[in-house]
């Protein structure tokens, strides 16, 4: 053919084609391999002090330390005033060494913090969140997302300081009757709501109070409640059928469900909000937020943003009278990935980023003009077995399987460290914590044990959901379980699949369920009121407790109503106890929570549910 | 005319044995390169057992994210996993998931576009709107609602990749065998009386190989980066399985603390599907006689 | 040219059975994937109460052939009903989605297109050079390249390392042309690098095919100059596969960008489906799922217009 291309040494082709294979990746080999171990290097040794003065009704200071070495290997000291607590885990000697000159650090920079700082005025704090909110209804809201929205408009009757003591909020006190079956509420004055512009009053809070009673998913945070009535323009009285001991708690508790306050809306107010009273009936405060908080939705996108700007009549004022909030207004960014979070706070696209992974906190903290924040958590991975069959329905074998697991290397491996080992189901930062070290990592007592029961060999599913951290986990569990003959295939599945499994106790498909709950601070609000449906999916499978033989019903009502402290404190080690001695579940880990904060943004307080931030007090610096 | 030509070679082929072919593919060096490249990652995955240095889903704490070295060729993953071994063990995984789906997909095309093509009128309008549908729901939707349904499995995952990209196959081939359905051959052959599956498969079918063999090719590269794109959705092959895809998902967070983990399974599957793409366009190369340049 | 109306209203009366299948399909679907809005939302670890509330609360306890039937007479109201997950009206969700998707759909195609045709073109031209070699291995890692691999990279280069480009966000060009550009860069990147790869191959095979037809043998042996041949006769042959790919491409980026739109936190049709299934919010992913439909539909008819542009002896049934 005259037309034919020229013909070629075929060879040359192949040469350069496999030339430039080599030089592309070589390129991306040097280019990497140059680039990250400056990062790491630098962090051997770095350590990030903050210390925070809170400002409204609370002055409690905070210290945080960390000694970080590599991601894996990490200590964190927390001192939470009142409560000081320490995690040390794999310390080597030179670590401590590090420890205790920090410690001096933070003496001294504690002193360098100066009183007269002047709070700035403007400016829009970004926020790299974990996803959008699905509805602004503080009563009904489920999920964490449309909380921590609810938090920026919405304000509690009491909030909770880092001790954990009450302080007061919009009720400046109470009374409780002698019964105990009788609360009034005393409501500061002169607050005003959003967007309608009146003052909230005593009606406001016992309808906001009463509603909740409306809707089971808030119910349930508020057992044997009677009613809710306004005595005068300025106090409530709140009624039970039997006692409540956690009352006042759940009031200040973030993610206990109900306890913000919303207003009573006439119809013409409910025009002033763009709502008629059929939307009213139907969505609630669904779409439309008026709260008497610090800021007010304007924007909102699914998926890209959620904007804020302050409520100029917001009522509280900072300790030298200045007006709050400091800040001009908020903006969200909801962000499913981890990795990508904790890019945006590098890139400066955000001021601040949650939930960054332990392993990201070295490359963060290199970063110039960042700073992170830490803290055990309430997010808590345990495991669970099915109580209802064989052979699980033996403790020895649930005791076999605790002893097969290391949950040091779990925390290690599948966390990068970020957490501490979970020898309860409550973190060590809860004043009720005890630690019961009942079942440590033995194989040989596992397999003894199993030998004991007549089991040599299984093989079934390790069940559980693909959200972060929970495949790694159950990666690492499941290794561990092979090593005494539990032989598990992993199955993930989406949050949806996971859930409804559970609720329709498909007993048969799971042998063993990867568990993550976000617990809650008080004991009762945490562990106690998912005790009242040994039917509902946390106990559907796996977790399936014989409340009656264990004593853990018994537990739980004395939680509910017992009011003395001591009494409370005993019954919550008792439920410590029983979960971990009948192995109710197998705690892994309580995951650490770590923000990477642009070191402009000032005075902030963060709390172990990651949802309470002081958004009033915040500012930015220029 | 051309497709005589074609059909002719095809039958020589089946005659002239495998000895006609591999002289051909000899003297196409692309076809050659790829082939050789291709033979050396199928049998990588045959012998992983004997290639793999550890097991590729032995976690240790004491050697996380170790770079490159001695003992870890490729160096070890944030649990401690030997990569290379993983790499090994990940190709039966990702060809198997790319085979099946290419199969899947190329089967149900065929089956659909010459339907459409040969039939035409109501079989076509039919057969169009199914595609049509089928197109037209996002892949994501598609393969969210097999897996969510089906559960998570590697061949369920196989299954999924090839119903998302059946649809295109049926495309292609239906344009294919529009255009021959009109040429004169066909007409002939429809006049000797000849049937209809016989002319489908005889005549047009040859006829539309050429674009097949390159979508089939790259069809193989995008299983494998839709294995890896499902990961990213949560709808993964289920762990700890060695996938390239879900490797490289689990190593997106690690760029910059260990980019081996990126790397090397990139590099993977870069040369797998270098190594498809080099052998389909060799293979039609020498399938069809008008391209052959000696 | 009767022939063509015909055509078009044929296939515009095709319309409302596709539609009404896929809708059917999908609801029925959805039915079959396990756990619903509730179950979601509460989260495991959540209690049975709770849930049971949640469901009557977003009328989930109501048969499913109620519910179905609900839906359709909204449908027919032209209006796809309430988000159960986020209580938002579907029209509203959906009317605030495409504009990111239609924008970033489009730049991602031109980048493709700008970069993948003449690249082809170049490649085919001069088959087995050297320019053909490297134009053909660059299209190879553009095809072997995952696009949230590409996705993230260019994040970590552009946004942290270079902090040129915003990492998160969608600003409408229209509106604002200098961001609204910034912030498309690089989703549309990352989808239409590695289409322009996909592009490239196939109008490298096809105009090779086509160069060797016999009529561009008679064009040759006429005389004609090879540039004539090829952008005047061979190039309108050559591009009826590319067409389809681009036909079919396009639908897949108005759905299928997902991942995209995830990695640089912009809302638009492919999260609002993603999230729809994840939360097993059924109005919104019927109501994406059938904007989809028709959305293709339409496309279909324009690019099998343009084939008979491209190739009027393709008769259309």
């Amino acid at each position: 053919m005259s037309t034919a291309p020229k013909k070629l040494d075929r060879r040359k082709f192949l040469y350069a084609g496999l030339g430039a294979a080599i030089v592309v990746v070589g390129g991306l080999a040097a280019y990497f391999a140059t680039r990250p171990p400056e990062v790491v290097e630098k962090t051997v040794v770095q350590t990030q002090v903050q210390t925070q003065v809170q400002t409204v009704e609370k002055p409690v200071e905070k210290v945080i330390t960390q000694t970080i070495e590599r991601p894996v290997e990490r200590t964190v000291v927390t001192t939470i005033a009142g409560t000081p607590t320490t995690f040390v885990e794999t310390v080597t000697q030179t670590q401590v060494q590090t420890q205790v000159q920090t410690v001096k650090e933070v003496v001294e920079k504690t002193v360098e913090v100066p009183k007269e700082i002047q709070p700035i005025y403007g400016d829009i704090f970004k926020i790299a969140t974990f996803a959008s909110p699905s509805n602004f209804d503080p009563h009904v809201a489920p999920d964490h997302p449309s909380l921590m929205v609810a938090e920026t408009g919405y304000e509690y009757l009491f909030r909770y300081d880092q001790a954990f003591n009450l302080v007061p909020c919009l009720a400046e006190r109470y009374e409780v009757s002698g019964d105990k079956l009788e609360y009034t509420l005393f409501l500061k004055r002169g607050v005003l709501w959003q967007i309608i512009d009146r003052e909230l009053t005593a009606e406001d809070v016992a309808y906001s109070l009463n509603r909740t009673q409306e809707f089971g998913i808030s119910r349930s945070f508020f057992p044997n409640f009677d009613k809710a009535e306004a005595v005068d323009k300025y106090t409530v009285k709140v009624r039970f059928k039997q006692p409540f001991a956690p009352f006042l708690f759940v009031l200040a508790n973030p993610g206990a469900r109900g306890n913000m306050v919303v207003p009573k809306l006439s119809d013409e107010e409910l025009g002033k909000v763009g709502l008629t009273r059929e939307d009213f009936t139907k969505r609630g405060f669904a779409t439309n937020m008026v709260g008497t908080g610090p800021f007010m939705i304007t924007e909102f996108k699914r998926g890209e943003f959620e904007r804020f700007k302050k409520n100029t009549k917001y009522w509280a004022k900072d300790e030298k009278g200045r007006q709050l909030p400091y800040l001009d207004g908020l903006e969200f960014i909801p962000q499913p990935d981890a990795s990508i979070r904790a890019q945006l706070v590098r890139a400066g696209t955000v001021d601040m980023a949650l939930g960054i992974d332990a392993k990201d906190l070295p490359i963060i903290q290199a970063t110039k003009g960042l700073r992170t924040i830490g803290q055990i958590g309430t997010y808590f991975g345990h495991i669970g077995m099915n109580w209802k069959e064989k052979p699980f329905s033996d403790k020895r074998m649930r005791q076999a399987v605790a002893h097969a697991i290391n949950k040091e290397e779990v925390l290690k491996l599948a966390l990068a460290g970020g957490g501490e080992v979970a020898w309860s189901p409550l973190p060590s930062w809860n004043k009720d914590y005890k630690a019961f070290k009942t079942y440590e990592y033995n194989p040989e007592k596992a397999k003894a044990l199993m030998k004991e029961v007549g089991v040599t060999e299984i093989t079934g599913t390790l069940y559980g959901f693909t959200i972060s951290p929970a495949p790694d986990t159950m990666k690492v569990v499941q290794r561990h379980l092979a090593d005494v003959n539990i032989n598990l295939e992993i199955r993930t599945v989406d949050i949806g699949t996971y859930v409804a499994e559970l609720r329709n106790r498909d007993f048969q498909k799971h042998t063993i369920t990867m568990h993550i709950w976000v617990d809650k601070v008080e004991p009762w609000t945490s562990l106690g009121q998912r005790l009242y449906s040994p039917g509902g999916t946390a106990f559907a499978e796996g977790i399936n407790p014989d409340l009656e033989a264990t004593g853990l019903g018994a537990i739980r009502d004395g939680l509910a109503t017992e009011l003395d402290p001591a009494k409370r404190a005993k019954l919550t080690e008792d439920l410590q106890r029983i979960w971990v001695e009948e192995v109710v579940s197998i705690p892994l880990w309580f995951r650490a929570n770590y923000w990477a904060v642009n070191e402009k943004i000032k005075n902030m307080i963060v709390e172990p549910q990651t949802i309470n931030y002081n958004w009033e007090s915040i500012w930015k610096e220029k | 005319m051309s497709l005589e030509k074609i059909t002719a070679t095809l039958k020589l082929e089946k005659e002239g044995s495998l000895r006609v072919f591999l002289k051909r593919l000899s003297k196409n060096a692309k076809g050659l390169f790829g082939g050789i490249l291709l033979f050396i990652v199928i049998l990588v995955a045959l012998l992983a057992p004997i290639i793999a240095p550890y097991d590729p889903n032995k976690i240790s704490s004491e050697e996380r994210l170790n770079p490159p070295n001695l003992t870890h060729f490729f160096g070890t993953d944030e649990l401690g996993r030997d990569i290379f071994s993983r790499i090994v063990w990940g190709a039966r995984i990702s060809l198997f998931v790319g085979l099946i789906s290419v199969t899947i997909a190329l089967g149900g095309g065929l089956i659909l576009g010459l339907l459409a093509g040969y039939y035409r009128r109501y079989v076509d309008e039919f057969i169009s709107r199914i595609v049509d549908i089928l197109l037209s729901f996002p892949a994501i939707l598609l393969a969210l609602l097999i897996v969510t349904v089906l559960g998570p499995s590697i061949p369920n995952i196989a299954l999924t990749v090839g119903i998302i990209y059946m649809p295109q196959f049926a495309r292609i081939v239906r344009a294919g065998a529009l255009s021959v359905r009109e040429k004169d051959f066909v007409q002939a052959a429809i006049a000797a009386g000849d049937g209809d599956l016989r002319i489908m498969i005889v005549e047009i079918l040859p006829n539309t190989l050429a674009p097949l063999i390159v979508q089939s090719s790259i069809t193989f590269a995008f299983a494998i980066l839709t294995e890896a794109a499902l990961s990213f959705l949560g709808l993964g092959v289920p762990p700890p399985h060695p996938a390239w895809g879900s490797m490289l998902y689990d190593a997106r967070g690690y760029m910059e603390i260990a980019p081996w983990m990126t790397m090397f399974p990139g590099f993977a599957i870069f040369l797998t599907v270098l190594a498809f793409n080099m052998f389909g366009d060799g293979l039609r190369d020498i399938l069809d006689p008008r391209l052959r340049i000696d | 040219m009767v022939s063509k109306y015909r055509f078009i209203y044929t296939r515009l009366a095709t319309v409302l059975p596709t539609a009404f299948i896929s809708l059917t399909i999908i609801f029925f679907l959805l039915e079959i994937v396990p756990g619903d809005t509730a179950d979601v939302l509460l989260g495991p670890g959540a209690n049975q109460q709770d849930i049971e509330f949640l469901r009557k609360m977003l009328g989930l306890d109501l048969p499913p052939h109620e519910r179905y039937l609900d839906f359709l007479v909204n449908v027919v109201k032209g209006d796809f009903g309430i988000s159960l997950a986020t209580s938002r009206s579907v029209n509203k969700l959906i009317m605030e989605a495409l504009p990111v998707t239609l924008t970033l759909a489009v730049s991602s195609m031109l980048i493709a297109l700008l970069i993948g045709i003449p690249s082809g073109i170049i490649s085919a031209i001069k088959r087995n050079t050297r320019t053909d070699l490297f134009v053909s291995f660059g299209a190879l890692v553009g095809i072997s390249v995952p696009g949230f691999w590409l996705g993230m990279l260019m994040l970590l280069f552009f946004a942290v390392y270079l902090k040129v480009l915003p990492g998160a966000g969608f600003v409408n060009p229209f509106l604002d042309p200098i961001e609204g550009i910034k912030h498309l860069i690089m989703p549309s990147l990352m989808l239409g690098l590695i289409l322009a790869g996909f592009i490239s191959r196939i109008t490298r095979s096809s105009l090779i095919e086509v160069m060797l037809q016999d009529y561009i043998l008679t064009a040759r042996a006429k005389g004609l100059p090879e540039r004539i041949i090829i952008y005047k006769h061979a190039l309108k042959n050559a591009l009826i596969p590319v067409v389809t790919v681009v036909g079919f491409q396009f639908g897949a980026l108005l759905g299928g960008a997902v991942i995209a739109e995830t990695i640089f936190t912009m809302s638009g049709i492919g999260k609002l489906i993603y999230s729809g299934i994840i939360d097993r919010d059924f109005p919104v992913v019927e109501g994406v799922a059938i904007t989809m439909v028709l959305t293709f539909i339409l496309i279909n008819l324009v690019v099998d217009l343009v084939y008979m542009y491209l190739d009027p002896r393709v008769r259309l049934g």
